[in-house]
């Protein structure tokens, strides 16, 4: 089973990507906020960023040094749509891949399938 | 302004050094002169009285020696002839008779109190009075001895000496008595009375410390007057050797006294007269005349000299009061030159005007013109016609007494044809009744601090406007974040509850209604971002030329008609950092800006070109550090853009355009993008004339255009017209433009409400549908439900910015023909459009 990493503040949203992702056959964990050591293994980390522009790069990279290696998928209320997979914003930000909230279901299961799998 | 000299120059200080040196001089000969004239007054003087006394005295000497001669004259006449008588008669007569016989004959010599006759043994024989004493020898006499010894020519006379037969001081004078063969025979002697002598010059009225002396040759004193008794009879030698020379002096031994001295000898007698006077006595009057003089000299001296001190003191008190008024004047002048004034004087009831040079070159006249009344001066200068209401009134009120000083700022035009900005000061002078007398004030020019100013609040404006969209960017942000989340979480439970909903059932409808508003949302949401620049966006090196070029491609085959467009492209491959599809929309938006603003026709130029800034510069929005930049100039010749509408323009949701044909984001959005990319807007606007904008972007290097995609052969349309919709009017420009460059008709609309109203008014007019999704009133999936609702066949693509499943599913549901991605392409719009008209069955 795979395991995908959620940092996600918001609760709504958080309850949603849970149910999205367990329903496509993935395993969400949320970080245990206490422990910052607790990434342990994880084949996918999605990361919710508050101001991408400033506070929020400083953000990623303390995700990005937590999950060594672990592709990560930004998502922010702040992208703006026409974001491209692998695009510039997302080399600034150093990640795998953007998505603009409000996420559409079949765009965020369509990007995680293409970067870690099916679930099986 | 001319220059006010050195200061205090050396030639002043040198004038009055001479002038000081001056005085002294003449001060010190007019007092050395009436010394001078003093002591020489003094010295004539002196010599005068010198030689009046001399000529008194000589003169005195001379009458007195005279009388004495005749005296001792006499004597000598008495002796002769007694001699004579006594050798002829005398010894014929008794001698008892003889003594009465000389008694005769002495009688009426009253000088001579005897006369005798002594024989040749120096026995006395006769004597003239009384009875010779018995033998009286005086053969030891002088007088007998120089008369036997012949030594003695005819007369002698004896030293003074007191007579032995009645002890009297005298004289004696004696002749040789020869006898018949000629022998010497005896002597006749006279006693000569010197009292009687003294008491003849005792009737001289001498005056004090005056002497009368008579002498023998060999200097023995025989008489003087003022008497010295104890003195006669001794010898003083000086008074022999005593010249007659007038101005001789002598320390008189007498009285041990300087005196005067003249000399007269006593004719045909061994005697002198010598009369002394004594020098202080003589000079008595001249010593005090010169005791005068010189305290008068003295006085005069010392007043000459207070007066000269007084005078230099003057003097100098004057050079320093002139060189503090001339200081004084020249740091007047200075710091008028140094605040760079000029100053004014107005004599109001004479109309007496007096201007400084540098006052007539801030008015823009002449320095060295004429000005010398309030009406010349207003013929001469020129006021910018806007100052001269508040010039006027600013006037007014000082001279009404309303305000306490005078001061105002208004622009006078210079010899160039500038204008330039004054600040004139004053103040007015004011008689008993308060009316204005004088008027006096100065201006300088401020032009430059007035610029500075308006620099300074241009600036100041600039920075509360990027400080404001500031806070709009993190309010916007913060905004978006929440609502993106909340409509997440809306959108994802509606999908999934509508998933789970049954087909066709309320619920359905409700839940799809919920997604709606949820889309719209967030197309509000997107928007804010856009302008509020908190979003983050594609960003990559954009090669700038061919961005400007197609997007002028789009837009010169939708140019309005009276419109020419004039194009320099002239970038080169320079690079700008940015996302190709918001370059696209802020040279599409200025320039549709601008075709809207020539409603009656004009010239739209765009420019391209690279510049480099070498010093910071600040516009109208943002500014801009020295660098490489490339400037998009967007002109048009329209009506302009008013003052009100300027300060706003770039707020997001301002518009000038009516309600429902434009969100008001356009200019927000270029803004927005500009100053995400670093860089800076200039307006420059005019009544009439038109505007222009400029747009600065930093220049990242350089990168190659994109290759030009081959030109396959498209599918053409064939007139078929074309509906277009959408909310981005520089997106209706673009697709018109597509459209119509492959042979259909299109007609835009930039909102979709309006295409709703053409197409319900001409269902059948349209032959296709183009319509954007995202739209403020009604979605693309919605128009197209409405359209679909009048005409069931009417063939309509849609096109989004961003994909997703529901935008699919919404489209299949309504059977939407296809689905475009913007940005859009014309070969995907060519190959719709013809599928869309010519199904492929």
């Amino acid at each position: 089973m795979l395991n995908i990493v959620l940092y996600e503040e918001d609760f709504l949203m958080r309850n949603l990507l849970r149910e999205w992702l367990g329903e496509a056959g993935y395993q969400v964990r949320l970080p245990d906020r206490q422990n910052a050591q607790s990434g342990g293994n994880a084949d996918l980390v999605i990361a919710s960023v508050y101001m991408p522009k400033q506070a929020g790069a400083q953000y990623v990279r303390a995700i990005r040094s937590r999950h060594p290696g672990t592709p990560i998928i930004a998502i922010s209320g702040q992208f703006r749509s026409g974001l491209s997979q692998g695009g510039a914003t997302a080399q600034a930000l150093g990640v795998q891949q953007v998505i603009a909230k409000p996420l559409v279901r079949s765009d965020l299961l369509d990007s995680v399938r293409a970067m870690i799998g099916t679930s099986v | 302004m001319p220059s006010a000299g050195p200061p205090f120059s050396d030639t002043d200080s040198i004038r009055f050094k001479r002038l000081r040196l001056g005085v002294l001089v003449l001060g010190i000969l007019v007092i050395l002169a009436f010394t001078i004239s003093s002591a020489y007054d003094s010295w004539r003087s002196y010599h005068r009285m010198v030689a009046a006394t001399d000529r008194e005295i000589g003169n005195l000497a001379n009458a007195l020696a005279e009388q004495t001669a005749w005296t001792f004259r006499a004597v000598d006449l008495l002796l002769i002839d007694t001699a004579q008588w006594y050798g002829s008669e005398g010894r014929l007569i008794p001698p008892e008779r003889i003594n009465d016989a000389l008694a005769s004959r002495t009688a009426g010599v009253t000088q001579v109190s005897l006369v005798t006759i002594v024989d040749a043994h120096g026995i006395q024989r006769h004597r003239s009075r009384g009875a010779s004493p018995p033998n009286l020898d005086v053969s030891d006499r002088s007088y007998f001895i120089a008369q036997r010894d012949g030594s003695a020519t005819g007369r002698f006379m004896s030293e003074p000496l007191v007579t032995r037969s009645e002890n009297r001081a005298a004289v004696v004078l004696s002749h040789r008595l020869n006898d018949d063969n000629g022998e010497f025979a005896g002597v006749v002697t006279a006693i000569v009375d010197l009292d009687d002598i003294k008491q003849f010059y005792r009737a001289v009225n001498l005056e004090s410390g005056s002497a009368i002396q008579l002498l023998r040759e060999d200097g023995t004193l025989l008489a003087r007057n003022p008497p010295a008794l104890e003195e006669v009879g001794r010898t003083f030698p000086d008074f022999a050797a005593a010249g007659t020379s007038s101005t001789d002096r002598l320390l008189n031994p007498i009285d041990d006294r300087s005196d005067f001295i003249a000399v007269a000898p006593v004719r045909d007698t061994p005697l002198k007269l010598a009369v002394t006077r004594d020098a202080a006595v003589a000079l008595h009057a001249w010593r005090d005349e010169t005791i005068r003089v010189v305290v008068r000299t003295i006085i005069f001296v010392l007043l000459g000299a207070l007066t000269l001190a007084a005078l230099l003191r003057q003097i100098r008190r004057v050079a320093a009061g002139e060189r503090a008024l001339r200081e004084s004047e020249e740091r007047y002048a200075l710091a008028m030159e140094g605040a760079n004034e000029g100053h004014w004087d107005w004599d109001v009831a004479a109309d007496r005007l007096f201007l400084s040079p540098k006052m007539k070159m801030l008015y823009g006249l002449d320095a060295h013109s004429v000005v010398n009344s309030r009406s010349a001066w207003l013929a001469q200068i020129v006021i910018h016609p806007d100052d001269m209401p508040h010039f006027e009134t600013a006037l007014e009120d000082h001279f009404s007494g309303r305000t306490p000083y005078y001061e105002c700022d208004y622009r006078v035009r210079q010899l160039n044809g500038d204008w330039h900005w004054l600040r004139g000061r004053g103040r007015c002078l004011r008689d008993a009744t308060g009316n204005p007398v004088r008027f006096v004030g100065s201006s300088s020019d401020v032009t430059a601090q007035r610029q500075a100013q308006a620099d300074k609040e241009q600036l100041e404006g600039q920075l509360r406007q990027s400080q404001k969209m500031e806070a709009i960017g993190t309010m916007a942000g913060g905004i978006a974040h929440d609502f993106n989340n909340i409509l997440g979480a809306i959108l994802g439970y509606g999908e999934l509850a509508h998933q789970n909903s049954r087909e066709g059932s309320p619920m359905r409808r409700y839940l799809d209604n919920v997604m709606h508003a949820a889309e719209r949302a967030k197309i509000l949401v997107e928007g804010i971002l856009g302008f509020s620049r908190s979003g983050l966006g594609e960003r990559a090196p954009v090669n700038i030329r061919s961005v400007v070029s197609e997007t002028l491609e789009l837009l010169e085959a939708s140019l309005p008609a009276g419109i020419r467009l004039e194009r320099r492209i002239d970038a080169g491959d320079a690079a700008v950092i940015g996302d190709p599809t918001y370059l696209h929309q802020v040279a599409m938006n200025l320039c549709t800006n601008a075709i809207q603003a020539m409603e009656h026709g004009g010239l739209l130029s765009v420019t391209l070109e690279c510049v480099e800034v070498s010093e910071s510069r600040a516009l109208s929005r943002g500014s801009l550090a020295p660098g490489l930049y490339v400037r998009l100039i967007v002109g048009d010749t329209g009506a302009g853009i008013p003052v009100a509408v300027l300060e706003r323009m770039f707020d997001p949701f301002f518009t000038t355009k009516s309600v429902g044909e434009g969100t008001g984001l356009g200019l927000s959005l270029v803004h927005g993008i500009v100053a995400d990319l670093g860089g800076a807007i200039g307006v420059t606007t005019e009544s009439g004339r038109g505007t222009r904008f400029e747009i600065w972007l930093p220049v990242a290097g350089e990168i190659a255009a994109p290759p030009i995609e081959e030109e396959r052969m498209l599918p053409r349309g064939n007139g078929e017209t074309v509906m277009i919709v959408d909310d981005e009017r520089a997106l209706v420009g673009l697709a018109e433009e597509i459209t119509a460059g492959l042979g259909y008709e299109p007609v835009g609309f930039a909102s979709s409400s309006s295409a709703l109203h053409a197409f319900q008014a001409a269902p059948d007019r349209f032959d296709v549908i183009l319509t954007d999704e995202s739209m403020p009133d009604l979605l693309g999936t919605e128009l197209a439900r409405e359209i679909r609702r009048i005409r069931p066949t009417v063939p309509i693509i849609v096109m989004s910015g961003y994909g997703g499943s529901q935008l699919a599913n919404r489209a299949a549901e309504i059977g939407v023909n296809a689905v475009l991605r913007k940005p859009l392409h014309s070969r995907d719009l060519a190959e719709s459009l013809a599928r869309a008209l010519r199904p492929v069955h």
